[in-house]
């Protein structure tokens, strides 16, 4: 569903790439957790994902379209994206409802499937009846569970969502990593990034672990796991890490990166 | 006082964006900001020329017709005016829109300190413009009248006060409208509707000003004869009732002590109005600042209200760009005053029954009415309709209110250029309401004929497409996507008066070809075709200049 092929990109006042090399596969069906410390070039590559930004080299292919090819190409891939930005950037003069109205006329949304959609999220995060209010007076959390409605709205194939859990309350946290599943369950793909790690741990079918722009780990929990240890040529070392061979994430995640700041 | 100093530094910092300039110098980007500093100086090296050419030969006519009183009436009046327009809503959206009021709220900082330090940014911004338009103007009085070095010293003393006057009266006007908008749920639109009043009050008080002149002049025709032989006596009348510009004038055109009294009075009268505004932020700036950081929720949550209903994308974005526009107050201010004041301007003194005496109105009616061809008519008649249209930054300024949010124009599966059509569209309806006032004023306060009307429109309307076209393009290409207030994106952008200057080169060169052709004996009928051919070819090309230059820029502009 999502082939990121090589992709680079340095910004034009920076002398060092925010992402470098970097190549993923995510298939259909798969939920896959994007994690990385502060800084590591997690939301320029969703920025290359969706289009906001075009990579220096190297291609990123959604459903077989290239986001960076010709207009056609992008609008197609576009299509197939449902994109939650980690700052709350809606609209604010808008009320919540122009604006979902809004973001379902950009995806050619038909007045029957929005009549069922919006009703559907909105009640399901609880802020149906702050709909008819400007997107201002909302709160973070509502702000987002709003971004998150109006993402979804076209039932995209490719769900992306960059720090989707910040200022969400739990209940609506509980909500959003159902839908997330639900998404994959019927075939959808869902890719995100987070901070929160126990979040991945248990939710994600892949992760990926960023950092300093290149991806440093990749895979099911117990592959990460096995490919740090093998990873380890000291005998000495090895020995040591198999006591944590039940790692947790946040135990490969903290290990992982301080080594990789440390080679560089 | 030290907590005053910390806050103007600040935001001195933030408006002038000098540190991002600095990174920018430093950082690879030299040559761009080089090429972009020497094309802005050039600009108004060429733009300034022109207008000090203009104040030389004025002033030195009026020097030799020992009437540098009357230069200097004009002068000062116009800063006035001028300042007080620009001025008020500069000063209601830095005070009481801008984006850093809730970051300033919570620091140990009296309001009264961010008050007086956002004021003074604002003068700081005012006092460069003027100086720029009054003070060369003064020192070609000052040469042409020879004047001593008493007269220089009381320029700059009258430049920085005659500043100070207008924007104080704006500062002082905003509190109680602000303090009385907090009362009002829909708050945003009773400033917009205030704000407007305000700057209409004091142009339809400059108007009156102006329809007592030509009263005058009817009343006593002797006047027009002790004018023209260099009686200032007139201007010195209206200039009586407006306190501050009569001191700044006798200061200036007296040279006894008298001239030092006035001078001392035109201080004290500014330093008074400072202090009465200062005193009065004290007690009323808090509640008017954060009161508009809140925004109504209804009372009573309902699901009635707005539907749900599908549009296709252009008429989205379209009606997007509107509801936003209309709903920011710095947006809607400087919009709609362009379209408002147009006929304000033109129908007061209509109203006071003095303009068909005004001699101004006359010597137009004069030559219109020389010109019995209908089609020359309709050309003069669309290209001024044009000209306001241009005037407006609705347009000029469409992609760079997107802000922060410019990102979504690249995330939404829609092409730019439908993007970018459908910002001409919710356009259009500027254009469209400016050519409506221009039709009223014609055929109500000018009596033009249906058939020029009619003719003047079409033009116009193409004029309109072309103008437009261009303007978003120049400001497609480079928009200005970074800002902390709204109105550093509509005011404070380089993209309206490029987009101006556009719209006048056009205008210009359409206009010189049309008067070449009738210089010609060319028939007024042709000359129209002639015309209305070019503009429409105008407006073609600009289409399509539009669409290849935005999409180009689109990839280019990282969000």
């Amino acid at each position: 569903m999502l082939v990121i092929k090589n992709i680079a990109k340095t910004y034009a006042k920076s002398n060092k790439p925010a992402v470098d090399s970097l190549s993923m596969n995510i298939r259909a069906g798969e939920l896959y957790g994007f994690i990385g410390p502060n800084g590591a070039g997690k939301t320029t590559t969703i920025k290359m994902m969706t289009g906001i930004l075009s990579p220096d080299s190297g291609d990123v292919l959604i459903g077989g379209q290239k986001i960076n090819g010709t207009q056609a190409e992008q609008i197609a891939a576009k299509r197939l994206i449902g994109y939650v930005p980690d700052a709350q950037d809606a609209y604010d003069r808008l009320t919540g409802l122009e604006y979902l109205n809004f973001m379902a006329d950009m995806y050619r949304v038909s007045e029957d499937d929005r009549t069922r959609a919006i009703p559907k999220y909105t009640e399901l995060f609880g802020i149906a009846d702050a709909l008819r209010d400007p997107v201002r007076s909302y709160s973070r959390g509502m702000k987002q569970k709003l971004t998150i409605t109006g993402a979804l709205l076209h039932n995209p194939k490719l769900f992306i969502l960059d720090e989707p859990m910040v200022g969400l309350d739990p209940h609506s946290a509980h909500q959003l990593k159902l839908i997330m599943r639900e998404r994959v369950n019927s075939g959808g793909t869902v890719f995100f990034s987070t901070h929160v790690l126990d979040v991945a741990e248990r939710l994600c079918d892949r992760i990926g672990i960023i950092n300093q722009g290149k991806l440093i780990a990749e895979g099911t929990l117990e592959e990460i796991n096995d490919a740090r240890l093998n990873a380890s040529l000291d005998k000495s070392i090895k020995a040591e890490k198999r006591t944590l061979s039940g790692a947790t994430l946040e135990q490969i995640f903290l290990e992982l990166t301080e080594q990789n700041e440390e080679a560089e | 006082m030290r907590d005053y100093f910390i806050v103007l530094r600040q935001q001195i910092r933030q408006r002038l964006g000098l540190s991002l300039i600095r990174a920018n110098f430093k950082k690879g980007a030299r040559a761009r900001t080089t090429m972009i500093a020497v094309a802005v100086a050039v600009a108004a090296v060429s733009v300034l020329g022109m207008l000090y050419t203009g104040e030389f030969f004025l002033s030195r006519f009026m020097a030799e017709q020992k009437m540098s009183y009357v230069t200097l009436f004009v002068g000062l009046a116009l800063t006035l005016l001028t300042t007080f327009v620009s001025g008020t809503a500069l000063l209601l959206s830095v005070l009481y829109f801008s984006r850093d009021s809730e970051a300033l709220a919570v620091l140990p900082v009296r309001p009264s300190t961010v008050f007086a330090a956002k004021t003074t940014v604002a003068y700081l911004g005012e006092i460069g413009v003027s100086a720029l338009i009054i003070l060369p103007l003064l020192a070609f009085v000052g040469v042409f009248e020879r004047c001593g070095v008493g007269y220089y010293v009381k320029s700059l003393v009258v430049w920085l006060t005659i500043t100070t006057l207008p924007l104080t009266l704006s500062a002082l006007a905003s509190l109680p409208l602000m303090r009385f908008t907090a009362l009002w749920k829909h708050r945003d639109i009773v400033a917009v509707v205030g704000g407007l009043l305000l700057v209409a009050l004091f142009i339809l008080g400059e108007t009156y000003l102006s329809s007592r002149l030509a009263v005058t002049l009817e009343e006593n025709p002797a006047q027009i004869v002790m004018l023209l032989f260099g009686n200032t006596k007139l201007f010195e009348t209206i200039a009586k009732a407006i306190p501050p510009l009569y001191f700044a004038l006798s200061a200036l055109t007296l040279s006894n002590a008298q001239s030092w009294l006035n001078l001392l009075a035109l201080i004290c009268v500014s330093l008074a109005l400072l202090a009465v505004t200062l005193y009065i932020s004290r007690k009323l700036y808090r509640q008017g600042a954060m009161s508009q950081l809140e925004t109504h929720k209804s009372a009573h949550r309902s699901r009635k209200g707005g539907r749900i209903s599908a549009r296709s994308p252009i008429l989205a974005v379209a009606m997007k760009d509107l509801k936003i526009l209309f709903r920011t107050p710095v947006y809607a201010l400087n919009t709609l005053a362009v379209i408002i004041m147009l006929p304000i301007l033109m129908l007061v003194p209509m109203a006071s029954q003095s303009m068909m005496t005004d001699p101004d109105i006359q010597g137009i009616m004069n030559v219109l009415g020389g010109l019995s061809d209908t089609f020359t008519l309709a050309l003069i008649y669309g290209g001024i309709a044009a000209l306001f249209s241009g005037l407006n930054s609705a347009i000029s300024t469409a992609v760079s209110r997107e802000g922060k949010q410019f990102f979504w124009v690249k995330v939404l599966p829609v092409p730019y250029s439908t993007q970018i059509y459908a910002k001409l569209l919710s356009n259009s309806v500027f254009s469209a309401a400016t050519i409506i006032m221009c039709v009223i004023i014609a055929a109500v306060s000018i009596h033009l004929s249906a058939a020029i009307i009619a003719l003047g429109t079409l033009l116009a309307i193409v004029l309109c497409i072309a103008i437009s076209t261009i303007q978003l393009t120049i400001d497609a290409i480079r928009p200005k996507l970074t800002w902390s207030n709204p109105t550093e994106a509509i005011k404070q952008n380089a993209n309206t008066l490029y987009g101006m200057l556009a719209a006048a080169v056009l205008l210009i060169a359409l206009g010189g070809i049309a008067y070449l052709l009738l210089h010609l004996n060319m028939r007024g009928f042709v000359v129209f075709i002639e015309i209305f051919l070019l503009s429409a070819i105008a407006a073609v090309s600009s289409l399509i200049w539009m669409k290849k230059a935005a999409r180009k820029a689109f990839y280019r502009i990282e969000a």
